[in-house]
C-alpha cells in the first residue's frame, strides 16, 4: 500500500478531504488507463513491391471511423494511433500505385505493406534541385525521363536519348561524328555570347562544361568530345528536366537555360540479392544520305563544255570514263560498333550499392574516325549508425575520339580555290572523279593536275583518302567525377555535407604529314595539347520536414555551396619533319616551332541557397526559392547576384466541389515567377588581358580585352503557367505550359572604339524574349499484365526575339557574314540577298539592278533590290529565317506483349533554317573540283534554268542568298527497338533478352545537305549523320 | 553494514547469474504455424537437457551464434513438410457459391490471383468472392503463390497483417471470404479434425482423395498428402539454419532429427519422405 501512501501522506488522520482527493486521483488514473486501452498504435512500413524502395508520403487511413490516418515518412515508415477497435482495415494509398487494403488484427508486429506500381507516373517522388518532392506538390515544370526510355535509345550519350522525349527540349547533334556533342536548348536560347546549354547536375554534382575551357589551344582538329560522354546512359536511373523558374531558381546564376538532373542507378533498399546485368551490343552504321555528285564522264563533259578541258578529253574518252572514282564512297565505310556493359546492384542490411563497367568501341563511317570509351561507375551508400548515412558516387573513365583534321576557317570567297574546304571529308567530295585514289601499283595517287597550289605543291597533290587514313586528329579525355556525402538526421531535420571533384585531363593530338592536304605547305605539321581541369564542389545543406495533423506539410532547405575551378592548358606545334613515322610523338623532329600556348584559368562560385515548400490540405502548394551567387567572373562591383522565385500550385481535383467530375482524376494548376541568371562566359572577360605571340623572333603582346567594370550577370525573368490533367484513372495525362522569359543585360560582344585598344568587348547590352507554349500527352492505352501499350507525344512552340540591343546596331556574324543580331529578329537570324531567279534570254535587263556595277546578262543570278536603289549591295540583304525552330515535337510509343517488346521514338522540328555552306560550295563551278549533280541543271542558252547560273569560274557574290538558307525542319525516326525476353519460369535466376535497334532509320526533310541537324546554323561540311542498326543480348542474374 | 554488503553481494551475484543464464539461451525463430511443434520439441528436449534454456524471438531480432531459425525459405537441413490448402468458413456463402464445383489448379489460380489478361483497374470489380491472404514474409500465402508461379503481390483481394491464424478469422467474419492456410493452422490438434468453423474448398482430385479431404480427418489427410502429391495442394518444407559449430545448438538439432520427428504428425505437419529424411539426417551429422 506504499503507493497509496504516497498520494495520501496522512491517511491515519482520516481526513475526508484527503480521501476525496485520493479517490479523484485514483479515478483519474483508472480513466486514463481505460482511455489508453482504447488506443492502438500500429506501426509499419510501406514499400514498392518491385524493388523494396520505401514510399515516403503514402497515406495510411483506417476505413472505419472518421480518423484522418497518417502519412509515411521519408523511409516509408508510419505510426498510426487509432481508437478504432482492432481488427481494423487500413487503406494505403500512394499516387501511381495500386491502392491496397490491409486488415490489422494485432498491433504487436510491424505491418509491412508492399504496393504495386500502377501504370500512370503521376504520383511518384521526383528529384528536384537539392532534394525530392512529390509530383502532386510540384509548382514547377519538371519532366522525368526514366531509365527504360533512356536504355531503349541505345545512344552512346545521354543527349541522344533525350531527343523527342521532353516538350520544349530540342536536341541538335553537332555532327554525325561518334562521341560528338549536341546542342540542347530548353525553351529556346536566351543568350548570344554566354552559353545557352542547360546545366547538368549528376548525382548532385553540378557539371557544366565550360565553353571557354573546352580546348587545349591546339588547332587543326575538327570535332570535340561530348561532355556527356562521361556518363554511360545505362548507368542512369532517371533524368529530370527542370524547365521553369520555380524549379531552376535554386541553381540561380546557372539556371537560365534549364537544368538537367541526372540520377544514377543504385541498389534498392531491402533487396538483399545482388543483381548482375550484362549487355552485349553489336551493330553497323552507314551514311544516312549520300549527295549526288557528278560522275567522271559528267565532270569531264562539264569541263569540256564550260572550261578549258584541262584533261584534253575527247568525246569518246569522256564516254569511256564512266562513273570514275566515287570519292564520297572512298572515304566512307560501313562502321562497326560494339559495347560490353556489366552492372551489379544490390543492398545489405545497412548499405546499398551499384557498380558498373562498360566499354564502347564505335567506328565512324568516315575512315579512321571513331569513338572508344571505358567507363567505371560506382554508387554506394551506408547507414553507419542510426540516422547517419554516408555515400560515394564516382565515375572514372577514358574517352577517345578520332575525328577529322580541319583547315583553318576560311571566308567563303577569300580564295576561289581553297575556300569552303573545311576538312578532309569535304575535300573528298570536291575531288575530280577522273582522279584515282590509288595508282596501278596500289600505292596512293598523289597526282591531281586539276588541283591549284593550295593543296598541291609541284606535281604533288593531296589525296583525301590518304589524309583520312594517315592524319591524326584525336581527343582523349581521362575523367573522374566523384562525390562523397554524409547526412545526419535529427528528428525532422536532415543535415547533409557533400564534397566532390570533377577532374578531367583532355589531350589533343594532331598530325598532318607532308603528303596530306594540311601538311603540304609546311612539309608536315603536328602538335599536342593538354588541358587539366579540376572542379571542386562543397555543399552544406539542412532540410527540415514536418507534417502537422495531416493538414500541413512543410519542407525547408537552407545551405551553402562553393564550386571552384582551375584549368591549365598547354599546347605545342611544330612542322617540317625529317621522319614522320612516330607522328605527334616525335614533334621534336620538326624544325619549325610555333609559339607554345600555355595558360591558366581560375574561377569560384560561392552561393547561399534557401527554399520552402508548403502544402495545405494536400491541395494548395507553395514553393519559394532564393539563391545568392557570388561569381569571380564579374567585376568586383557586380559579383553578387540574387535569384528569387515563387511558385504556387492548386490540386483542384482534391476540392469537394470537384467530386462530381468523376472522369477527371487529377487536375492541377501551376503558376511561377522568378529570376535566374547566366554566368557562362570566360573567366576574365571583365578585366584587361593580353595575348602573347612572337614577332620578328621576339615575344610580343597584343591587347586582347579591355576591362569592363560594369560587366554583370545576364538575368532572365521568367513566368510560367501550367495545367496538369489526368483522365480515365490517370491513364491519359496532359501537361500544358505557357511561359514568358525575358533575358536582360544580355552578355553581348559589341564593337567598341579603337581608343580602347580592341575592336570589340563583352558588355551587358539588350534583351532577348522567349515565349511559347508546350503540350505533352501520355496515354496508357493498354495496361494488362501480359500486354502493355503506352504512347506519348509532345509539342512546343517557341518564339524568340531580340527585343533590345541598346545603342548597338546590327551585329553581323559568321564566316560568310550570314547571320545577324537585330532588334525584333530572333537569335540566329540569317541575313542575305533574296534570290529571284536567273536572267533569261530575251529578258529586259535594263530594268534589273546592277551587280558589282555590271548589268546582268542572261544566265546571271537575279537578286531582290530591296532598297530600290537600282544596284545590288549589302543594303539589299534581308532576314532569311533563323535557326530557331517555331515548333519542336516528338512522339514515342512502347509496346510489350508477353516477352516481346517494341518501342519507337520520333523527333522533329519545324520552321528552323540552316545555311547550307557545303551545298553552296558544291554548286560553285570551276575547273578544279567536283560539283553536285544539280549543276547539270545550270542555266544554258539552250535549256534555260532558273536556279543555278551559267557555269563559270566567276567568284561567288560576297553575300549569301536565299537559295542556301534552307529549311532545316525534319521528322526523324530516332529509334526503333524490337526485343524478346525469353519466357523462363518466374523463379528462374536468369533473365535473357535479345533485341535489335535501328537509329535514324528515316529522316523526312526538305534540307538539301546531308542532314538538317547541324548545331550553330551553318553546315560547312560537318561529319555526316549515319543510320545504325544494332543487335544485342541482355542477361540478368 | 553487513546486511548492506550482503545485499550488494546478493544483487551482484544475481546479476552475474542472470548474465550467465542469458548466455546459455538458445534463440529460436519459427513461423507461427510450426511453433507448437517446436515448443513441444523444446519441452521434450529440456526433460533430458535441463541446462539449456530456449527463447522464442521475433523475425526482426538479430541472429547470434545461438540462433536456430526455422524457415519456409530453405535451410541447411529440412525437418518436416507442411501442406497449404484453400479454405473458407464452414457453410459460408462462399462455400455455397462454389458448391460442388471442383477446383483444379487452373481454377484455383483464377480464383486467387489477378487475371493476367485483365486490366489492373478492372481486375477486382468482377469478383464475387473475397480473397484474403497473409502479408508477412513468413506467411504461407507466399508459398502458395510461388506454387502457382505468382508472387504475393499478384493476389486479389485484401491482405491480412500478422500471423496466418488471422486468415481463419478473416474468412469467419466474411461470408464471401476465401483464403489459404497450412493444415496445422486449420486443424484442431486435439480433436484431430478440421476446425469446425472452417471448410476446405472442393478440389479437383480423385474421388478417394476428395473423400478424405471432405471428411476432414487430420491424420487421414496427413497420410494422403505424404503418400501423394497434387497440383492443387502445395507442400512446402520446413528447414532450419543454425551454426553447426555451436555445440549446444547442434545438440538440439541432432536431438530433433533423432527424436523430434516423431511429433511432426501430432502438430499437423507432414514428415519428409523416408529417403529424404535419411539424407537430411546425414546432412545434419
Amino acid at each position: 500500500m506504499d503507493w497509496v501512501r504516497a498520494f495520501a501522506p496522512d491517511p491515519f488522520r482520516g481526513s475526508i478531504a484527503s480521501m476525496k482527493k485520493l479517490i479523484i486521483i485514483i479515478l483519474a488514473f483508472i480513466l486514463t488507463i481505460a482511455a489508453e486501452a482504447q488506443t492502438a498504435t500500429i506501426t509499419g512500413r510501406v514499400t514498392d513491391a518491385a524493388n523494396g524502395e520505401p514510399l515516403p508520403g503514402a497515406t495510411v487511413v483506417p476505413t472505419t471511423g472518421s480518423e484522418t490516418g497518417t502519412v509515411t515518412d521519408l523511409d516509408g515508415n508510419f505510426t498510426l494511433k487509432t481508437r478504432v477497435k482492432l481488427p481494423l482495415t487500413l487503406k494505403v494509398h500512394y499516387v501511381g500505385y495500386r491502392e491496397q487494403e490491409i486488415d490489422v488484427y494485432d498491433e504487436s508486429e510491424s505491418v509491412e505493406i508492399q504496393l504495386n506500381e500502377n501504370v500512370n507516373k503521376l504520383g511518384e517522388v521526383v528529384i528536384v534541385g537539392y532534394g525530392t518532392q512529390k509530383r502532386t506538390q510540384l509548382t514547377g515544370s519538371v519532366v522525368t525521363v526514366r531509365a527504360d526510355v533512356i536504355g531503349q535509345s541505345q545512344s552512346a550519350t545521354l543527349d541522344g536519348a533525350l531527343s523527342g522525349q521532353v516538350a520544349g527540349l530540342h536536341v541538335t547533334a553537332s555532327s554525325g561524328q561518334p562521341g560528338a556533342d549536341s546542342q540542347i536548348r530548353i525553351r529556346g536560347g536566351n543568350s548570344v555570347n554566354a552559353s545557352n546549354e542547360p546545366l547538368y547536375v549528376i548525382d548532385g554534382f553540378i557539371y557544366f562544361k565550360d565553353a571557354a575551357n573546352n580546348g587545349t589551344g591546339l588547332s587543326g582538329i575538327d570535332g570535340s568530345l561530348n561532355p556527356l560522354a562521361t556518363i554511360n546512359p545505362n548507368d542512369i536511373e532517371s533524368v529530370e528536366v527542370l524547365k521553369d523558374v520555380s524549379a531552376t531558381a535554386i541553381y540561380g546564376s546557372r539556371g537560365a537555360n534549364g537544368v538537367i538532373l541526372v540520377t544514377t542507378k543504385q541498389g534498392k533498399a531491402g533487396d538483399k540479392s545482388a543483381h548482375i546485368n550484362y549487355t552485349y551490343n553489336i551493330g553497323a552504321s552507314r551514311i544516312s544520305k549520300r549527295l549526288e555528285l557528278l560522275t567522271a564522264s559528267e565532270w569531264a563533259q562539264f569541263q569540256k563544255d564550260y572550261f578549258s578541258n584541262k584533261g584534253g578529253y575527247t568525246d569518246a574518252e569522256i564516254a569511256a570514263l564512266g562513273q570514275g572514282t566515287d570519292w564520297q564512297d572512298a572515304v566512307l565505310r560501313t562502321a562497326i560498333q560494339q559495347s560490353h556493359e556489366l552492372s551489379i546492384t544490390g543492398a545489405g542490411e545497412k548499405n546499398r550499392y551499384a557498380f558498373s563497367a562498360s566499354h564502347t568501341n564505335q567506328d565512324g563511317i568516315l575512315l579512321n574516325s571513331g569513338f572508344q570509351r571505358y567507363n567505371f561507375h560506382t554508387n554506394v551508400e551506408w547507414e553507419l549508425k542510426a540516422n547517419l548515412r554516408f555515400g560515394v558516387n564516382a565515375t572514372y573513365g577514358r574517352s577517345r575520339q578520332q575525328g577529322l583534321t580541319t583547315s583553318e576557317e576560311q571566308v567563303f570567297n577569300s580564295s576561289p580555290f581553297s575556300a569552303g574546304i573545311t576538312n578532309s571529308f569535304v575535300y573528298a567530295l570536291l575531288m575530280p572523279p577522273v582522279i584515282e585514289v590509288y595508282k596501278a601499283d596500289g600505292s596512293f595517287n598523289f597526282t591531281n593536275p586539276y588541283e591549284y597550289a593550295y593543296f598541291a605543291i609541284g606535281d604533288h597533290a593531296a589525296n583525301p583518302v590518304y589524309d583520312l587514313r594517315e592524319s591524326v586528329a584525336e581527343n582523349v579525355n581521362n575523367y573522374l567525377l566523384s562525390n562523397v556525402w554524409t547526412s545526419y538526421r535529427i528528428g525532422n531535420l536532415v543535415l547533409k555535407a557533400t564534397a566532390g571533384l570533377n577532374s578531367e585531363k583532355l589531350t589533343q593530338n594532331y598530325f598532318s604529314g607532308a603528303y596530306t592536304s594540311l601538311g603540304l605547305a609546311t612539309q608536315g605539321i603536328g602538335g599536342t595539347g593538354n588541358r587539366q581541369t579540376d572542379v571542386w564542389q562543397q555543399e552544406y545543406t539542412a532540410t527540415y520536414s514536418k507534417e502537422i495533423n495531416g493538414l500541413h506539410e512543410f519542407d525547408a532547405l537552407a545551405g551553402f555551396t562553393r564550386q571552384s575551378t582551375t584549368s591549365t592548358f598547354s599546347a605545342i606545334r611544330t612542322n617540317h619533319y625529317t621522319n614522320e613515322s612516330l607522328k605527334q610523338y616525335n614533334l621534336g623532329d620538326g624544325s619549325g616551332i610555333y609559339t607554345p600556348q600555355t595558360g591558366i584559368s581560375e574561377s569560384t562560385l560561392n552561393s547561399l541557397i534557401a527554399r520552402v515548400n508548403y502544402t495545405l490540405l494536400s491541395r494548395y502548394n507553395l514553393t519559394a526559392t532564393f539563391r545568392a551567387d557570388n561569381s569571380s567572373r564579374f567585376s568586383k562591383n557586380h559579383r553578387w547576384g540574387y535569384f528569387p522565385s515563387l511558385g504556387v500550385s492548386w490540386n483542384i481535383d482534391k476540392e469537394d466541389f470537384f467530386d462530381g467530375f468523376t472522369n477527371i482524376d487529377y487536375l492541377k494548376l501551376r503558376l511561377s515567377a522568378g529570376l535566374v541568371g547566366n554566368q557562362e562566359i570566360s573567366d576574365y572577360a571583365f578585366t584587361t588581358s593580353y595575348a602573347t605571340g612572337s614577332y620578328g623572333g621576339s615575344s610580343s603582346y597584343a591587347k586582347k580585352n579591355t576591362a569592363n567594370d560594369n560587366l554583370k550577370w545576364e538575368t532572365t525573368v521568367s513566368y510560367n503557367a501550367g495545367i496538369d490533367l489526368g483522365l480515365n484513372q490517370n491513364r491519359l495525362n496532359f501537361v500544358f505550359d505557357a511561359y514568358y522569359k525575358k533575358t536582360n543585360d544580355l552578355l553581348l560582344v559589341v564593337p567598341v572604339g579603337f581608343a580602347s585598344g580592341v575592336t570589340q568587348q563583352l558588355q551587358n547590352v539588350g534583351n532577348v524574349v522567349n515565349k511559347g507554349v508546350e503540350l505533352s500527352v501520355n496515354a496508357n492505352l493498354i495496361q494488362r499484365k501480359k500486354i502493355q501499350w503506352t504512347a506519348g507525344a509532345n509539342v512546343a512552340l517557341n518564339r524568340n526575339t531580340i527585343s533590345n540591343m541598346g545603342a548597338t546596331n546590327d551585329v553581323i556574324q559568321g564566316s560568310d557574314k550570314q547571320q545577324i543580331l537585330r532588334k525584333g529578329e530572333p537569335l540566329g537570324a540569317f541575313y542575305g540577298l533574296r534570290f529571284e531567279g536567273i536572267v533569261q534570254t530575251g529578258e529586259d535587263v535594263s530594268k534589273l539592278p546592277t551587280v558589282n556595277g555590271q548589268t546582268p546578262k542572261p544566265g546571271d543570278l537575279k537578286y531582290a533590290d530591296t532598297d530600290g536603289n537600282g544596284r545590288i549591295d549589302g543594303n539589299d540583304r534581308v532576314i532569311l529565317g533563323s535557326t530557331q525552330p517555331a515548333v519542336v515535337y516528338g512522339f514515342s510509343s512502347q509496346f510489350n506483349y508477353r516477352g516481346f517488346d517494341a518501342s519507337v521514338t520520333f523527333a522533329g522540328s519545324y520552321g528552323n533554317k540552316l545555311y547550307n555552306a557545303l551545298g553552296r560550295r558544291l554548286e560553285q563551278t570551276g575547273d578544279s573540283y567536283n560539283v553536285l549533280s544539280t549543276v547539270k541543271d545550270s542555266w544554258t542558252p539552250e535549256h534555260g534554268g532558273n536556279t543555278l547560273p551559267l557555269a563559270s569560274n566567276a567568284r561567288p557574290f560576297s553575300y549569301i542568298d536565299s537559295r542556301y538558307v534552307q529549311s532545316a525542319g525534319y521528322l526523324k525516326l530516332r529509334n526503333l527497338t524490337i526485343g524478346y525476353r525469353l519466357q523462363l519460369p518466374k523463379d528462374s535466376p536468369v533473365g535473357v533478352r535479345f533485341y535489335a535497334t535501328g537509329s535514324n532509320l528515316l529522316t523526312l526533310t526538305r534540307y538539301k545537305g546531308y542532314d538538317p541537324e547541324v548545331s550553330g546554323g551553318t553546315d560547312s561540311g560537318v561529319y555526316p549523320a549515319s543510320r545504325t542498326v544494332t543487335a544485342g543480348v541482355n542477361i540478368t542474374l | 553494514m553487513k546486511k548492506i554488503l550482503y545485499t550488494i553481494a546478493l544483487i551482484l551475484g544475481l546479476q552475474v547469474s542472470l548474465t550467465a543464464q542469458e548466455n546459455e539461451k538458445v534463440a529460436i525463430r519459427v513461423p507461427n504455424f510450426a511453433r507448437p511443434l517446436v515448443e513441444k520439441w523444446v519441452a521434450e528436449y529440456q526433460k533430458v537437457n535441463s541446462g539449456v534454456d530456449f527463447q522464442f524471438v521475433t523475425a526482426k531480432s538479430q541472429d547470434t551464434d545461438n540462433t536456430i531459425q526455422f524457415t519456409t525459405d530453405g535451410g541447411a537441413v529440412y525437418i518436416a513438410r507442411y501442406a497449404v490448402l484453400p479454405i473458407t468458413a464452414h457453410e459460408s456463402q462462399a462455400q455455397q457459391l462454389i458448391g460442388t464445383h471442383k477446383l483444379n489448379a487452373k481454377r484455383l489460380k483464377t480464383l486467387f490471383f489477378v487475371d493476367e489478361d485483365l486490366d489492373d483497374d478492372e481486375a477486382d470489380t468482377k469478383e464475387v468472392l473475397h480473397v484474403y491472404t497473409g502479408n508477412g514474409q513468413q506467411s504461407v500465402s507466399r508459398v502458395y503463390a510461388s506454387h502457382f508461379k505468382q508472387t504475393a503481390s499478384d493476389y486479389k483481394g485484401k491482405k491480412i497483417a500478422g500471423d496466418d491464424s488471422f486468415l481463419n478469422t478473416a474468412v469467419s467474419r466474411d461470408p464471401l471470404g476465401v483464403t489459404v492456410n497450412t493444415l496445422s493452422n486449420i486443424a484442431d490438434l486435439n480433436s484431430r479434425q478440421l476446425k469446425p468453423e472452417l471448410a476446405l474448398l472442393p478440389l479437383d482430385v480423385d474421388k478417394e482423395s476428395r473423400q478424405i479431404l471432405s471428411e476432414g480427418q487430420l491424420d487421414a489427410i496427413i497420410n494422403l498428402l505424404e503418400q501423394r502429391s497434387f497440383d492443387e495442394i502445395p507442400v512446402g518444407k520446413v528447414g532450419l539454419t543454425y551454426n553447426r559449430n555451436n555445440a549446444r545448438v547442434n545438440d538440439f538439432v541432432q536431438w530433433i532429427m533423432a527424436y523430434g520427428i516423431q511429433y511432426v504428425h501430432e502438430y499437423g505437419l507432414l514428415e519428409l519422405p523416408k529417403k529424404e529424411l535419411t539424407a537430411q539426417l546425414h546432412k545434419a551429422e
